[in-house]
């Protein structure tokens, strides 16, 4: 698998996020397993206390209250052993029978609460110790002693400490006596367990832990190649697709809303790929064909030329039919690539203010030194305002005198030409309308068409190179505008060009 | 006297045709346009063969010939264009013969006399 792929860079972040959120789990867990087995043994210690206390309370009910009674009811209940010291006990046959009975349950009671394994100190406040459970070496009795010092007034203390590599939890209870707090009973507890079970239980976190992110990153990858493979199949697809093979379209199977809209936005850039290589092909034909006919006339009138030998007029006309097509064709190739750049690369425009008034009364006058050799009358009506547009001034002009070009070669001498120009709300129309033939309705729209050339009512075709109308509409578009053909009632036709204001 | 009817709608390029095919000793109708060459065709003169451009835009030369084909399959019909002779064929086959107008006029003449079945 690829570093630099998707698919790893999803597995990585799925893994790392997967991996945070499990360590957070297993974090907390643990911290609340932890706390719950401190908590829980304090609250054993507490129990344990308690109930030793109880026990001995219930001895003290029984029996007299003296110091030696004390020692005896400590002895019996902490290490569950020892005599009444001097012998015989002075008791009832009622006071034996009920310390058998509460022996008897507190033996039970004592097994139940597991304190043999404790550490149980009986000491009075001084610091002397009366009784210790067994299993309390005197190392550890003293330590216990130690710790009781600055604390015997607390109505109940904790405390950890460590005892020959052991950690040991300690809980201190003052215990009352004829009246008087002068004693403390110490349990001490191992952690042992605790630990044990903790370290056992972070050792399966993290052994768990990376297992699991290493089985689900593999799974996952897995899965993403799969889930990614319609993306494979288009890439496979678009390597196919050439200039030659454009009909080709990606199959619509996908059902994912991503995969869909990238499959129907490649199709269409496909078709839209596909209908400018048509363009092009088209064009290119069309050029050479327009150009070949020059070149035609060219050649014919050469070798006519040179068939035989001519009269000095007739090799002057040759050559001056000759020149013109020369011309015509320059003419041609220039149109062409003023289309070229009009079409892909209109930056060669600048645009500035343009003031409509001055912009047509400066056409108006050429347009009537063009007119004058066929006498036809240019006519222009314009409102008198002050709008501006926002154009190139030259490519404008050019756009105007292309269309007024034409309206002169289609009119007969002694016609007209009106320049009528209307300001509508958001925008400019100009309508240039001729006395001429019009145009055939058949014709209409396909006048802007590259190379169009309309041959009625026009005996010299070879002025125009058929592209000036498409060079115009060209530039209405740039700039934002449009150019429409049609015909007037009076026969003649009208081309309206709308230009936006400012 | 062979005549040949020119239909196309170049002035110039009538102009050459003309003029070759007078120093040929041919006789030449011009026409402009459908309307013209079909009204030369079917007038008192008799034609041998036309040669007829063909606008793939504008003027249908298709439409001229099948009015040909109607009123005299006689008569000899070369296509002439600027496009590629394959592409002249597809759009009015079965014409006697075409000629792309690049080619020059010495082939030309070549198929004209081939038609009129001059040597």
């Amino acid at each position: 698998m690829k570093l630099r792929s998707i698919r790893f860079k999803v597995t990585i972040l799925f893994t790392v996020i997967l991996g945070i959120i499990l360590s957070l789990y297993g974090g907390i867990l643990y911290y609340s397993l932890y706390k719950s087995l401190y908590d829980e043994l304090d609250r054993e210690l507490e129990r344990k206390a308690y109930f030793v206390a109880s026990s001995m309370h219930s001895y003290i009910d029984v029996l007299h209250k003296d110091d030696h009674s004390l020692l005896f009811i400590a002895r019996r209940t902490i290490t569950l052993k020892g005599e009444y010291p001097g012998g015989q006990v002075d008791m009832s046959a009622e006071q034996k029978r009920k310390i058998v009975d509460l022996e008897r349950k507190w033996k039970q009671l004592y097994d139940k609460l597991d304190l043999n394994e404790d550490f149980i100190n009986f000491v009075k406040m001084t610091g002397k110790s009366l009784v210790k459970s067994q299993n309390v070496p005197s190392e550890l009795r003293n330590i216990l002693i130690k710790k009781m010092k600055g604390r015997e007034n607390f109505p109940r203390s904790f405390l950890t400490f460590t005892f020959k590599k052991r950690n040991l939890r300690l809980i201190q209870v003052p215990f009352k006596y004829n009246g008087e707090n002068n004693y403390l009973i110490q349990i001490a507890s191992s952690q042992k367990p605790i630990v044990e079970l903790l370290a056992q239980r972070q050792y399966v976190f993290m052994i768990s832990i990376p297992i699991i992110l290493i089985l689900t990153s593999f799974i996952g990858s897995f899965f993403f190649k799969r889930i990614l493979m319609p993306v494979a199949e288009v890439t496979e697809t678009a390597k196919e697709i050439t200039h030659e093979n454009l009909k080709r379209r990606l199959k619509f199977s996908y059902k994912d809303e991503e995969m869909h809209v990238l499959v129907e936005a490649f199709n269409d850039m496909i078709s839209r790929l596909d209908q400018a290589f048509q363009h092009i092909s088209e064009f290119s034909s069309q050029v050479a064909h327009e150009l070949k006919t020059p070149i035609a006339i060219i050649r014919g009138e050469c070798e006519i030329a040179l068939r035989k030998v001519r009269s000095q007029e007739e090799y002057i006309r040759a050559l001056q039919v000759n020149l013109d097509e020369a011309q015509r064709m320059l003419k041609t190739i220039d149109d062409l690539l003023l289309l070229a750049k009009l079409d892909y690369r209109p930056e060669i425009f600048t645009f500035e203010e343009i003031n409509v008034a001055d912009f047509f009364y400066e056409i108006h006058e050429q347009s009537k030194i063009l007119s004058s050799s066929k006498e036809i009358e240019v006519q222009l009506k314009m409102p008198i305002d002050n709008k501006r547009i926002r154009g190139d001034v030259i490519h404008l002009r050019r756009l105007f005198f292309n269309i007024i070009y034409n309206a002169i070669k289609f009119t007969p001498p002694k016609g007209k030409i009106n320049i009528e120009i209307l300001s509508h709300k958001e925008s400019l129309h100009v309508a240039i309308e001729d006395s001429g033939p019009g145009i055939p309705s058949e014709y209409l729209h396909r006048v802007f068409d590259k190379f169009f050339h309309n041959t009625l009512g026009e005996n010299d075709l070879e002025s125009g190179s058929g592209l000036g109308l498409s060079i115009a509409q060209a530039i209405a578009r740039i700039h934002g505008g449009s150019i429409f053909a049609q015909n007037s009632s009076h026969g003649g036709a009208v081309f309206t060009v709308t230009l936006p204001f400012l | 006297m062979h005549r040949i009817l020119i239909i196309d709608d170049q002035q110039k390029v009538l102009d050459i045709y003309q003029r070759l095919f007078t120093e040929e000793g041919m006789e030449v109708v011009l026409a402009q346009n459908a309307s013209d060459g079909i009204r030369a065709l079917i007038g008192e003169q008799v034609i041998d063969l036309v040669l007829l451009d063909i606008n793939m835009y504008g003027i249908n030369g298709g439409y001229i010939k099948e009015i040909i084909d109607e009123y005299d399959p006689q008569v000899k019909v070369i296509v002439s264009s600027v496009h590629p002779i394959d592409q002249q064929i597809k759009f009015i086959p079965r014409a006697y013969d075409y000629f792309d107008k690049s080619q020059g006029t010495e082939i030309l003449l070549k198929q004209v006399k081939r038609a009129l079945l001059l040597n």
